[in-house]
């Protein structure tokens, strides 16, 4: 059970990448459009997760530092603080999404409007990140998320159009922009910069040592594809419910349905259990992301295994944060339409991010005979391009589709 | 050892004897004759001053006008992926902004003093 | 007392005056020894000046090609650090004897 346990960073982390509110929203809405022609985007993502935070973690693992610490080393201060106010506002905007999509996951449950949920949401989460232990949060939000497995199940029911995910090409009616936007918008959401920031800092709060780089890479390999498997029960329920219709998926509570379609109450019962618990998990691993990388810029002391006493200023980012995204959501704006602009800070951010974290885990300086290997130095270039490719397109082609449209 | 100021010294963590962060390395001082490190300088006045122009002058104004921390570099034990002190955060002074934050903010929430592991 | 953000990025001539490069970085061990001098825009990259990073290959090649022909070390002179605050720049720096 301990070792079943030890994996919940990884699982918590990849949720908070693969199905925070945002992704929930956009990749029913990929299936109701695009049927499971998407399906080799959630591969190319979780390969390059994988690839990454694999290093990233060893980074951490064995030289006891969070990588968001090494990458103004690397890059300098100024880069490294156009990485800060890219990553800052990634943060941000995903942590009002989230904010606003566990008030819509009560007002699924309540009837109540989401917005009177946002101020109590936002207090519950700033109590548990004070209070409770960062090992227990982990292990409550990343098993509780694992309830949309259900999804997956009423996927094989629904029997969406299985023969799609082979093609890679729009279905007809779509045309290939966007076919190509929602490509470039699920894979920077499934290698979205907190994941790493909040894997890595994650470790040093559960004190890493190179003892731990096993169980570091057990929660890269096992959380991270976990996380996109339920990003594809998503799209595929989706598929095989909305896209037979010609129907749009926009709100969170046609995301949901197809699981209340397959198995009644029960099935969406756990399905909006698994989306509570998911976007409260994202919210906090936002949170937390917002004050890890403000900190670890600045090189102030940070991390709950602190007394919060002792990293004043990391708290007041946390506070500072949560409150920003309190604002934010009580303007009345659409949480689910926030994180599509995140792409635009994505664009900005990926490059700078994963270069940096790909250079270090080759420093024999550091790592000593635990530098990357052949493979995953191939990996990690061909994933650089990837990333590059995807940013430079990112926003003209989001200007010419008018966000997907 | 050969160090180089710019790679192994500037912009990386100080953490003291027991890994607790410090601070930045945000500018290192050199003696009067320019021949010898003597200090790693740290906050954000020193950041600042390193950015020069508004953005500086911005960061340097989130210190409330403080100036940088100085780390007298014969407290430097070992040079790393962090730069290791020899002594206890807790012999240094704080930094300003963290004090104030402290008596003012955090320490005013119930259960600011427990660590929570 | 001076500061290294006094010398680095800070544009520096032989004795004849010719331009050689801005500092990017200084080494010491006891005492300050030489200066890491670069011409062309690029800075420090990424560590590669140091001989422990190695690979990736594309990555290491590529930053390796724009150090070495960019890179030379000087060796330290205590004029190159101009005193705070910065007086206005002189078009031409000669290290002092």
């Amino acid at each position: 059970m301990k070792r079943l346990l030890a994996v919940t960073l990884g699982i918590l982390t990849a949720i908070g990448g693969f199905v925070d509110i945002g992704d929930i929203v956009s990749t029913s809405e990929a299936g109701a459009r695009f049927g499971l022609s998407h399906t080799w985007v959630l591969l190319v993502g979780i390969v390059g997760i994988c690839v990454y935070a694999e290093m990233a973690g060893r980074v951490t693992a064995v030289s006891k530092r969070p990588v968001y610490d090494l990458i103004r080393e690397r890059l300098g201060p100024r880069i490294a603080l156009v990485n800060l106010l890219g990553a800052y506002a990634i943060t941000l905007l995903t942590l009002a999404a989230e904010i606003g999509g566990v008030a819509l996951a009560l007002q699924l449950l309540s009837g109540a409007p989401y917005l009177l949920w946002v101020p109590a949401v936002a207090l519950v989460l700033w109590l548990a990140l004070w209070r409770v232990k960062f090992s227990t949060l982990e292990r409550i939000f990343g098993l509780a998320g694992l309830s949309l497995v259900v999804l997956l199940i009423a996927a094989f029911k629904l029997q969406p159009d299985f023969s799609e995910m082979t093609k890679i090409v729009p279905p007809p009616g779509e045309n290939w922009p966007t076919y190509f936007f929602v490509a470039i918008a699920l894979f920077a959401s499934a290698m979205t910069p907190y994941e790493v920031f909040f894997f890595t800092s994650g470790g040093v709060e559960e004190r890493w040592t190179p003892r731990d780089l096993t169980l570091s890479r057990v929660n890269v390999f096992l959380g991270f594809p976990l996380g996109g498997l339920l990003a594809f029960g998503f799209l595929a329920t989706s598929a095989a419910v909305y896209e037979p219709l010609g129907m749009r998926v926009d709100t969170l509570g046609q995301a949901v349905l197809p699981a209340g379609l397959a198995f009644g109450q029960i099935g969406l019962g756990l399905v909006i259990l698994g989306v509570f618990a998911a976007t409260f998990g994202a919210a906090m691993e936002t949170s937390l992301s917002a004050g890890y990388t403000v900190a670890q810029y600045f090189g102030w002391s940070w991390g709950k295994y602190l007394r919060p006493k002792q990293a004043a200023r990391f708290h007041t980012v946390v506070l500072v944060s949560i409150l920003l995204a309190v604002a934010a959501l009580l303007t009345t704006i659409d949480p689910v339409q926030l994180t599509e602009y995140m792409l635009i800070f994505s664009a900005i951010v990926l490059p700078l991010t994963y270069l940096p974290i790909l250079v270090i885990a080759n420093d024999r300086g550091y790592l000593g005979d635990r530098v990357n290997g052949r493979l995953a130095n191939t990996l990690g270039v061909i994933y650089l391009f990837v990333i590059l490719a995807a940013a430079v397109a990112a926003v003209p082609i989001m200007i010419l589709t008018g966000m997907g449209g | 050892m050969r160090l180089l100021i710019g790679f192994d010294l500037l912009d990386r963590q100080i953490v003291d004897r027991d890994g607790v962060p410090v601070g930045k390395v945000d500018d290192v001082e050199l003696s009067d004759d320019a021949r010898h490190v003597t200090a790693l300088l740290t906050g954000q006045s020193a950041l600042g001053g390193r950015f020069g122009g508004v953005l500086g002058r911005w960061i340097t104004a989130t210190t409330g006008g403080a100036e940088p921390r100085r780390i007298p570099y014969g407290l430097v034990a070992l040079v790393d992926s962090a730069v290791h002190l020899s002594i206890k955060r807790a012999l240094l002074t704080p930094p300003a902004l963290e004090a104030w934050l402290d008596q003012h903010l955090i320490g005013r929430i119930p259960g600011a003093d427990r660590a929570e592991g | 007392m001076p500061r290294a953000s006094d010398f680095l990025g800070r544009r520096i001539h032989d004795e004849d005056g010719r331009y050689l490069g801005r500092i990017v970085d200084v080494a010491f061990e006891d005492e300050l020894t030489e200066a890491v001098v670069v011409r062309g825009p690029w800075g420090r990259l990424l560590g590669y000046e140091r001989e422990q990073v190695r690979g990736p290959w594309l990555v290491e090649t590529l930053a390796r090609w724009i150090l070495r022909r960019e890179m030379t070390t000087v060796p330290w002179d205590p004029s190159f650090v101009t005193p705070d605050p910065r007086p206005v720049p002189r078009d031409r720096v000669t290290p002092g004897p």
